[in-house]
């Protein structure tokens, strides 16, 4: 898909509900479980053995650039949404992307050697994103940069989310951060999970292909 | 293998065979001996669990039984392993299950005099309907055979533990050098699968760290030669500390030569690494009003429904040593149990003033 160059300044695309995101037809992306033979241990295989999460089925996925900055717009049905939590067994809603570092890196997670940068939101802490790097399953790790802002809004079931990204990313941060560049083709995954089932870490929909993302020139 | 992946293998069961340390350090209660002051839980609490998201933690408790517990009926919540090791699917306990730390309205009372009674709220802002010892004293049975008995519990420090198998992260991990399990913060991302399958349910969640946490068998004094601050505090001397291979230890006599001191639950298959002198008591009394020797007071049911098949042996060796002290012939068990010497007698490698460090 295309993320179109736009002029950001009188846009407002930091906000999901902004005219702009209107003018884009959504990319629809379908999502599936995350295998349970990968859940990286036997307690979370034995009591998920059935399948009962993951089940949210697609999210529509929108995206713009200014030259500078990257806005990329999720949504998604979630009738539950959970944004807060306050006793032990809740989890809140969460959604993130993830993007290759390296040309072969796998979209589950990557590799020893084939890093991956995974943007995380959750719902409990709306305004930022977290930048992290991974390795494999269950090695994801946090970095101190990128800045990644979020702004969300769950309206009438469905969460609306948009990231936005300075497009550069620091020389020295290359093995933890993609850079984007205008005129060129990135690949993304994504990933949803509903917290009103419990689900965190490897129970979450994913989308089991990656998506094209192309930044207009 | 390098050091890194062999020290991760370790309490984990890698085909068929539990990976284990090179040493356990585990814990001996004598429950006869507790007299439920709680200041092993407050040397624990003032010592670990003092900071902010900690409140509510109480890495050690002691529980008045028969009850309920800490958290509110974890004895069936499941977790653990089945026999042919599979693990037992569980829940994570709630706040109030576990006892949440209360709100006071000292304000309104003492200051403001909106309000005339002192009243806990509870992390909901209600009422409580629960606390970390709600049944204390409550126990079981009908004047004058009612009973009760103190019982301490901290995180097990299992040979296999269920916590360290269910992390999706390989976040937590057993020592090499010791056998106790810990939780690195740095790679707990708060998942909390931990806290469902630990069939003792000795875990708790950080809501401000967002990490989980428990007891770490004072790891830091451990290596500085100095006992955990719950058993180095304890007035009564009844929670023995040392490594199960030390045979000239009190820890390996009570547990494998006198076979007096047992795990908690062993049926839940995580092996834990504290154990208990189950506690005697005096004879039921009949209806009309005579001691029944043959009946302790205390069912040997419900010490078998903890402590399992071998609580009845370990009460006849106590008895009869207790009888053979009581006619002034020499008992090695009595003598272990009485704790002559503190601290060489009750944790014998562990002994430094942490004072003086």
């Amino acid at each position: 898909m295309l993320a179109k160059r736009i002029n950001f300044g009188a846009e407002e695309p930091g906000d999901p509900a902004a005219k702009i995101w209107g003018r884009f037809p959504a990319r629809k992306v379908a999502l599936v479980p995350a295998p349970v033979g990968l859940q990286p241990s036997k307690y979370i295989q034995g009591k998920w053995r059935d399948g009962q999460f993951g089940a949210t089925s697609a999210l529509g996925l929108q995206a713009v650039h200014d030259g500078t900055e990257l806005a990329i717009r999720l949504e998604w049905e979630c009738e539950q949404p959970v944004a807060t939590v306050i006793d032990n067994d809740q989890f809140a809603d969460a959604a993130a992307l993830l993007f290759p570092l390296s040309e072969s890196a796998s979209l589950i997670m990557g590799a020893g050697g084939e890093p991956v940068s995974i943007w995380f939101w959750r719902a409990d802490r709306p305004k930022v994103a977290h930048n992290n790097v991974a390795v494999g399953i269950g090695t994801s790790r946090l970095t101190s940069s990128p800045l990644i802002s979020t702004r969300a809004e769950h309206t009438h079931g469905r969460w609306a989310l948009v990231f936005r990204r300075a497009l550069a990313a620091d020389a020295t941060a290359a093995a933890e951060v993609a850079p984007f560049d205008p005129g060129k083709a990135y690949r993304v995954a994504l990933a949803v999970w509903r917290g009103a089932n419990a689900e965190r870490a490897g129970l979450k929909a994913f989308s089991p292909e990656w998506v094209e993302l192309t930044l207009e020139a | 293998m390098d050091a890194t992946e062999q020290a991760a293998r370790i309490g984990r069961d890698i085909d068929g065979q539990i990976v284990k340390p090179k040493r356990q350090l585990a814990m001996v209660f004598d429950l006869n001996k507790c007299l439920g002051c709680h200041t092993c839980s407050i040397a624990c609490k003032t010592q670990w669990t003092r900071e902010e998201g900690m409140e509510g933690m109480w890495w050690n408790v002691v529980n008045t039984l028969p009850g309920e517990g800490t958290p509110k009926g974890w004895e069936a919540m499941g977790g653990g392993f089945e026999p042919d090791g599979r693990q037992r699917p569980s829940r994570i306990p709630g706040k109030e299950e576990f006892g949440d730390a209360w709100q006071f309205n000292q304000k309104e009372v003492l200051f403001d005099g909106t309000a005339t009674h002192l009243e806990p709220k509870n992390f909901k802002g209600e009422k409580p309907s629960w606390g970390p010892n709600w049944d204390e004293d409550q126990g079981a049975g009908e004047y004058p055979n009612s009973h009760f008995f103190y019982f301490p519990r901290l995180c097990n420090h299992c040979t296999h533990p269920a916590c360290l198998e269910a992390c999706p992260r390989g976040a937590i991990y057993k020592r090499e050098q010791d056998g106790i399990v810990l939780i690195d913060d740095q790679k707990c991302k708060g998942y909390r699968f931990c806290m469902e399958a630990c069939p003792y349910k000795r875990i708790y969640y950080n809501h401000v760290k967002l990490v989980s946490q428990k007891c770490i068998f004072c790891f830091p004094r451990i290596d500085e030669g100095v006992a955990p601050a719950c058993a180095r505090q304890c007035p009564g001397r009844l929670r023995f500390v040392g490594y199960l291979d030390d045979e000239s230890g009190p820890i390996h006599k009570l547990v494998h030569q006198w076979k007096v001191a047992l795990p908690l639950h062993e049926e839940f298959g995580t092996q834990p690494n504290v154990f208990y002198v189950p506690p005697l008591s005096p004879p039921r009394v009949t209806a009309t009003g005579k001691p029944d020797p043959s009946k302790p007071r205390i069912p040997l049911e419900y010490l078998q429904s903890l402590f399992g098949p071998r609580v009845e042996e370990s009460l006849g060796i106590l008895e009869a040593e207790k009888a053979k002290k009581a006619r002034g012939e020499p008992s090695e068990l009595m003598d272990i149990l009485i704790v002559y010497r503190w601290p060489d007698h009750v944790f014998p490698d562990l002994t430094k003033d942490p004072a003086t460090l």
